[in-house]
C-alpha cells in the first residue's frame, strides 16, 4: 500500500485487500498486524506496549507514537494477541477479529503492574526517584498537554501544597509547603535555573509544550539536588521525541492575548530532533479613573521563547525506549514589559545551552555527566526623570555534573559531583533624589560564586521477611558543599571603591536519614518512609551586598552565617481497587506530616528612600504541616475526583509572609471518547503577614518599631478546561477552551486585578 | 504475500492537513493580539492615592492643611474643602521594587492639633490593614483637628504725631491659646515691637511680597491664654503705592513637639532662618487687606 492511490482506487483496493485477506488467512499465509493503541478514555496513544502472541516468544512493541507492527507468520484460529503495559489491563484478543481493528483501546488501570514489561527490565525511573524517598509528584505530560494550561506556573497551582503568586509583570513565584519563593529549586533536566542574585526563579518562563514531565518533590528532604532546596524542587524534563513533525498552534485569551508556536520534529535513525519557536503578548491598560494619570495607560507583555533539543541515542531497549543518549539541549526567552502608567520598561531575557550524556559508557554503566551555561540578563529602567532608575544584572554561571550509580545485591549507592561557577554583573543606578543626603550601598561590582557539591546517597535493601511489605529500604545520604564568594570592580555609590562583604569560604557538611516500605497484592498497594535529615542555605549574592540591619532586637543581631533547616517527614500512601463495585474502580489516599525548624533563617527589609536592603537574622523559626489528598476512581477510571487539603502552622509571619495556612483543592477529571474534561476548584486561606518598619519618631519605646499584621483575603474559585482532539490518520487537530476564575470577574488583589477571570482558546494542528 | 490494515498515508490527507494549515494561518495563526477581546483598561491603582477629608473643629475652611507621609517624605495640601489626594510613587520606583513597612501620615496645620494615620504598604501598594482608610485608600471618616490657638491681626491709622509729621500705620497681632501653653518661634522682639512680619501687596491683580525684619534670627515665645505683639510698619503716604491693596502675614512658627522636623524640609521652609518660603508654611490667621487711607 503506498501513497499514490486515488480515493476511489483506494476503496476497491480495500476490498480486494479483504478478498486477500481471508485467503491469507485460510492458508497460512504471513500476516502483518499494524495499527495504534489508545487508552480508552482519553484516545491517546500508548507508547511501549508489549505485544504478544500468546503462548510463542513472537512479540513487539509499541513505539513513541503508540504504533505498533508485528509480522505473523504461523497462525491458526486459536491464536490470541496479548497486549501488556504496566499501567493498563492485559488485553487479549483473537487474531482473527484483530484484523478489522486501526485502534487497539485499553483500559487503564488504578495500581500499575509491578514488573511486567518482557524482553527488557523495567523503565528507568525518573531522576528523581534515584533521590531520598520523600513525597515526589510526578506529572506527566498527557496530565497536562492540550489542556490549555498557559505556564508551569497555571499548571503547579492545581496542587494543594503550592501557593503561586503572580505579579503585574508576569512573573510568577512558586512556594512550596509554606516556605519562600527562593527555598524552590527549579531544574531543567537537571541544571539549576535559579538567580545567582537573589536564588529565585520567574516561573512564567517555563512553557509546559515539549515537556516530557514536571517532576516535584516536596519538603527539604533532597542530597541530589542540592542542599538549598528547603522547602522543595521542581525538575522540568523535555520531551525528546515527538509524534508530529510539525506542529502550529494559536492561543487567543482575555486580555488582548495571543500565543503562537511552531514546533518542528525529525528523527533520523537514532538521532532525534526538534526545534519550537512560540510568541506571544498580553496587552492590558489602566482604568481611566486611574490616580496616577496623565501618562499612557498601557501595560504590554510580550514574549519570545525557542527551544531545540538534539538527541543522539547510542542503543535502545527492546521496547523503543532510548538508551545511552547523548543530547544537546537550547532554551532561549525573551521576555519584555513595558508598563506606560508607571514609565516603567523591563527586558530579560534568559539562555540555556545545555550537553548531557545518560547511560553507558563502554563496561562503565549508569552514568550522568552533564556540562551546561545558564545566563540571565534582566535590564529594567525607569524613565521618570525624578528620580531615574537603571538596574542591570548580567548573571551568568557554568555546571559541571557528574553522576555514577552503583548497583550491588543488598544495596545501591549513588555518588555525585557538582559544580557551578557564577558571575554576577550587577549595576544599580539610582537617581540623586533617592538618596541625596548619605549615599549608600554599591552602584556597580562583578561578584563571583563557586559552589561544589559532592554527595553519596546508599540505600540498603533489607529483606522484608512478609509476602506482602515487598521492598524495606534504609537510606542515607552525605553531602558537602563548599562556596566561595568573591568581588572585583567594585564601585561604591559614593563614588569610592571598596570591599562590599570579606571574602566568603563555606564548608557545610549535611546528612539525612530515611525508611521506606512499600507492598503490594493483586487490588492493593501501599507505602510509607520517614524521613530526617539537614539542610544548609548559603546567603545569596543578594544578601551579601545588603548590610545589618542594626535596628534590630538584639537577640537577631545580623550575620551572615548560611541558614540552617532541620526537616522531618512522615509520609504514606495506600490505592484500594475495588473490581466488584459498579461504579467506583478504586481509590486511594495520601498524606504526609512535616517538621522544618530554621535557623539563622534571613529576613530583609528596605527603607524608604535607601537602595540597600537591610538584613536580621531570626533565630528560630518553624513550619509544621498535615498534608492529604484523596483520589476517587470512577466509571472504568473514565472521572477521577481528587480531594487534596493542606495546614501549615508557621511560625514567624514576618520571615514567611504572605502564606495562606490552609490550602484545600478540588481536581474533577472527565476523559471519554476523547474529550477531555478538567475542573479545578480551589480555596485559599487569608494570607497573612507581619509588616514592620522603624518609626521616624524616637520617642517609641520598643526600639522604633512599629508592627502590623496585614492579611489578604480568603479566597475559593473554580478553573475549567475542555479539549479535544480530532484525529484523522496522520494529522491531528486540536482545540481547547478553558476559564480561569469562573466565579468572581474581577478580585482585586491590592487593587491589582490579579485574580481575575480570564478566557483562553486554544487550536491547532500537527503532522 | 503482505497485507497492511491501515493506509497510513493518502493524498486526501494531506490536502486535508493543507487546507487546516491555510486555514489556521490566514485567520489567526501568529496572533500575539486579538481583537475578540479587549484591554479591559481593568488595572486600577485607587490605591496608589491615599485620600480624605480633612475637617477643623472650629468649622473654619479646611482648606491648605499639609498631608505628610512620613519616611516617604511626600506631602500635599488640602484643597478648599478639606480633600487631599496624596499619590505614592509607584512599587517600582521605590526601594527594592516595592517597600513594606507601617508609615505614618501627618495631618499638619500650625495652629492646630495634628493629627496621624498608620499607612500600611505592601509590596511597595496600600493595604487597607488598619482602621483608618477603607480599601481605597480613603479615609472613612473626615479627620478632624483641634484648634490651638488663634491669631489675630489689627490695623489701624496713626495721626501725624510730634516727631512724626506724617501719617501712618499701626498694627497688632493678638495670639489666643486655648487649653495648653503654645511655645511660638517668632523674629526678636526689639524694644516690645515685633521685628518682623511679611507684607503683602496687591496691585491689579500682581501681588508682591516683601520680608520686612530687623533681625535674622527667631527666638522663642511661650504663649498662655492672650497676648498682643505690637508691630511697627512703616507705611507712610510717602511709602505707599497708590491703588494698591495690603495685608499684613504674620511670621511665627507654633512648636509642635513630637512632630518629625523632616516636615518642614518637606514644606521647604528652615526654622533657624527668616526668608519668603515661610509662605509655604500651613498657618490660619485673620488679618484684613488694607486700602491705606492716606490723601
Amino acid at each position: 500500500m503506498n501513497a499514490g492511490l486515488s480515493i476511489n482506487f483506494k476503496h476497491v483496493c480495500l476490498v480486494i485487500l479483504l478478498f486477500f485477506m481471508s485467503i491469507a488467512l485460510a492458508s497460512g499465509e504471513e500476516i502483518v498486524l499494524q495499527g495504534k493503541i489508545r487508552d480508552v478514555n482519553t484516545y491517546q496513544e500508548i507508547p511501549f506496549v508489549n505485544i504478544l502472541i500468546k503462548d510463542t516468544q513472537l512479540g513487539a512493541s509499541s513505539d513513541f507514537a503508540g504504533r505498533f507492527k508485528l509480522v505473523v507468520s504461523e497462525w491458526g484460529d486459536d491464536t490470541v494477541v496479548v497486549f501488556r503495559h504496566i499501567s493498563y489491563d492485559f488485553y487479549e484478543i483473537a487474531l482473527s477479529e484483530i484484523k478489522d481493528i486501526d485502534n487497539i483501546y485499553l483500559q487503564p488501570r488504578v495500581i500499575p503492574f509491578p514488573d511486567i514489561e518482557v524482553g527488557a527490565k523495567a523503565p528507568k525511573p525518573p531522576d528523581i526517584k534515584k533521590d531520598l524517598p520523600q513525597t515526589v509528584s510526578v506529572i506527566e505530560s498527557r496530565a497536562f498537554q492540550g489542556r490549555g494550561f498557559v505556564d508551569v506556573g497555571d499548571l503547579l497551582k492545581t496542587d494543594h501544597s503550592i501557593q503561586v503568586d503572580e505579579k503585574l509583570s508576569g512573573k510568577k513565584s512558586v512556594s512550596i509547603r509554606g516556605g519562600n519563593p527562593d527555598e524552590v529549586i527549579v531544574l531543567y533536566d537537571g541544571v539549576k535555573l535559579n538567580s545567582s542574585y537573589d536564588n529565585v526563579f520567574d516561573f512564567s518562563r517555563i512553557d509546559v509544550e515539549d515537556v516530557e514531565r514536571f517532576e516535584i518533590i516536596k519538603g527539604s528532604n533532597t542530597a541530589l539536588y542540592g542542599s538549598e532546596a528547603f522547602s522543595g524542587v521542581v525538575n522540568v524534563v523535555p520531551k525528546i521525541r515527538q509524534d508530529y513533525k510539525i506542529k502550529l498552534q494559536q492561543r487567543l485569551g482575555s486580555y488582548d492575548s495571543g500565543n503562537w508556536g511552531l514546533h518542528l520534529y525529525q528523527n533520523i535513525d537514532r538521532l532525534h530532533a526538534s526545534y519550537s519557536f512560540k510568541q506571544g503578548g498580553v496587552h492590558r491598560a489602566f482604568s481611566e479613573d486611574s490616580d496616577l494619570g496623565g501618562r499612557g495607560n498601557k501595560l504590554d507583555n510580550t514574549t519570545d521563547r525557542h527551544s531545540a533539543n538534539l538527541v543522539y541515542s547510542f542503543s535502545q531497549t527492546k521496547n523503543n525506549r532510548l538508551k545511552d543518549n547523548l543530547s544537546l539541549s537550547y532554551l532561549r526567552n525573551d521576555l519584555d514589559y513595558d508598563n506606560q502608567h508607571y514609565n516603567e520598561k523591563v527586558e530579560s531575557s534568559d539562555q540555556l545551552i545545555s550537553l548531557r550524556y545518560d547511560g553507558n559508557i563502554g563496561s562503565v554503566p549508569n552514568l550522568v555527566a552533564s556540562f551546561s551555561h545558564y545566563s540571565l540578563e534582566e535590564d529594567q529602567t525607569l524613565d521618570r526623570t525624578d528620580p531615574r532608575l537603571n538596574r542591570d544584572i548580567k548573571d551568568r554561571s557554568y555546571h559541571f555534573r557528574l553522576e555514577k550509580g552503583f548497583e550491588f545485591s543488598s544495596f545501591n549507592l549513588i555518588a555525585a559531583y557538582q559544580y557551578q561557577d557564577a558571575e554576577l554583573d550587577y549595576l544599580d543606578e539610582v537617581g540623586e533624589t533617592l538618596d541625596k543626603d548619605l549615599p549608600q550601598g554599591v552602584e556597580s561590582a562583578i561578584l563571583t560564586r563557586n559552589h561544589h557539591g559532592l554527595v553519596a546517597i546508599a540505600k540498603l535493601h533489607a529483606p522484608s521477611g512478609s509476602d506482602l511489605i515487598k521492598t524495606f529500604d534504609f537510606d542515607i545520604s552525605l553531602r558537602h558543599d563548599r562556596v566561595q564568594d568573591g568581588q572585583k570592580d567594585v564601585v561604591l555609590r559614593t563614588g569610592e571603591s571598596g570591599d562590599l562583604f570579606s571574602d566568603q569560604d563555606w564548608n557545610e557538611t549535611t546528612a539525612k536519614f530515611s525508611t521506606y516500605m512499600s507492598g503490594y497484592s493483586q487490588n492493593l498497594s501501599f507505602s510509607a518512609h520517614v524521613t530526617y535529615g539537614k539542610n544548609v542555605k548559603f546567603p545569596t549574592l543578594f544578601q551579601q551586598i545588603s548590610q545589618p540591619d542594626f535596628q534590630t532586637q538584639p537577640q537577631n543581631r545580623p550575620n551572615l552565617d548560611s541558614e540552617k533547616n532541620t526537616g522531618v517527614e512522615l509520609g504514606g500512601e495506600v490505592t484500594k481497587v475495588t473490581e466488584t463495585h459498579p461504579f467506583i474502580r478504586g481509590f486511594g489516599f495520601s498524606c504526609a506530616y512535616i517538621q522544618n525548624n530554621y535557623d539563622n533563617k534571613f529576613r530583609t527589609r528596605y527603607a524608604p528612600g535607601s537602595p540597600v536592603a537591610l538584613y536580621e537574622n531570626v533565630q528560630n523559626a518553624n513550619i509544621s504541616g498535615l498534608e492529604g489528598i484523596f483520589s476517587l476512581y470512577m466509571f472504568r477510571k473514565k472521572l477521577t475526583l481528587e480531594l487534596g487539603y493542606s495546614h501549615y502552622a508557621i511560625s514567624d509571619k514576618e520571615a514567611f509572609p504572605f502564606k495562606s495556612d490552609n490550602k484545600g483543592a478540588m481536581n474533577l477529571i472527565l476523559d471519554h471518547a476523547g474529550y477531555s474534561l478538567y475542573l479545578h476548584g480551589f480555596y485559599e486561606s487569608e494570607q497573612e503577614g507581619v509588616i514592620r518598619s522603624y518609626s521616624a519618631q524616637p520617642d517609641d519605646p520598643d526600639g522604633y518599631v512599629s508592627k502590623a499584621l496585614v492579611s489578604l483575603s480568603d479566597y475559593a474559585n473554580i478553573d475549567f478546561h475542555f479539549s479535544k482532539i480530532v484525529e484523522l490518520s496522520d494529522f491531528k487537530i486540536f482545540a481547547n477552551f478553558s476559564v480561569r476564575n469562573i466565579l468572581d470577574d474581577n478580585e482585586e488583589l491590592e487593587g491589582l486585578a490579579i485574580r481575575d477571570r480570564r478566557f483562553y482558546l486554544t487550536f491547532g494542528t500537527q503532522y | 504475500m503482505r497485507f497492511i490494515f491501515l493506509c497510513r498515508r493518502s493524498p486526501l490527507n494531506r490536502i486535508f492537513f493543507l487546507l487546516t494549515f491555510a486555514i489556521l494561518a490566514l485567520f489567526s495563526w501568529n496572533c500575539t493580539s486579538n481583537s475578540l477581546t479587549d484591554d479591559g483598561g481593568d488595572i486600577s491603582d485607587k490605591t496608589q492615592s491615599l485620600k480624605g477629608y480633612i475637617s477643623l473643629n472650629d468649622h473654619a475652611s479646611p482648606e491648605g492643611v499639609y498631608v505628610w507621609l512620613e519616611t516617604f517624605g511626600i506631602g500635599t495640601y488640602t484643597d478648599t474643602i478639606g480633600y487631599f489626594q496624596l499619590p505614592l510613587p509607584p512599587p517600582s520606583q521605590q526601594s527594592g521594587g516595592g517597600l513594606d513597612g507601617v508609615f505614618k501620615l501627618y495631618y499638619f496645620f500650625a495652629n492646630y492639633q495634628y493629627e496621624t494615620s498608620d499607612v500600611i504598604i505592601r509590596s511597595g501598594t496600600f493595604n487597607p490593614a488598619t482602621s483608618d482608610f477603607d480599601d481605597n485608600a480613603e479615609l472613612h471618616y473626615p479627620k478632624i483637628l483641634n484648634k490651638l490657638i488663634d491669631i489675630d491681626i489689627r490695623v489701624w491709622c496713626v495721626p501725624p504725631q510730634p516727631g512724626h509729621e506724617e501719617e501712618s500705620m499701626a498694627a497688632e497681632m493678638i495670639v489666643q491659646s486655648y487649653g495648653t501653653p503654645v511655645s511660638l518661634r517668632i523674629p526678636s522682639m526689639i524694644q516690645n515691637w515685633l521685628s518682623g512680619f511679611i507684607l503683602k501687596r496687591t496691585k491689579n491683580d500682581d501681588v508682591t511680597y516683601q520680608l520686612i525684619t530687623q533681625t535674622d534670627t527667631l527666638t522663642t515665645q511661650e504663649v498662655q491664654g492672650r497676648h498682643v505683639f505690637q508691630i511697627q510698619m512703616n507705611l507712610t503716604p510717602s511709602t505707599v503705592e497708590q491703588d494698591a491693596t495690603y495685608q499684613i502675614i504674620p511670621y511665627l512658627y507654633i512648636d509642635r513637639p513630637g512632630m518629625p522636623t523632616e516636615i518642614y524640609e518637606s514644606i521647604g521652609i528652615d526654622l533657624t532662618d527668616l526668608s519668603l518660603d515661610y509662605l509655604n508654611y500651613p498657618i490660619r490667621y485673620e488679618s484684613p487687606e488694607f486700602l491705606p487711607p492716606f490723601e
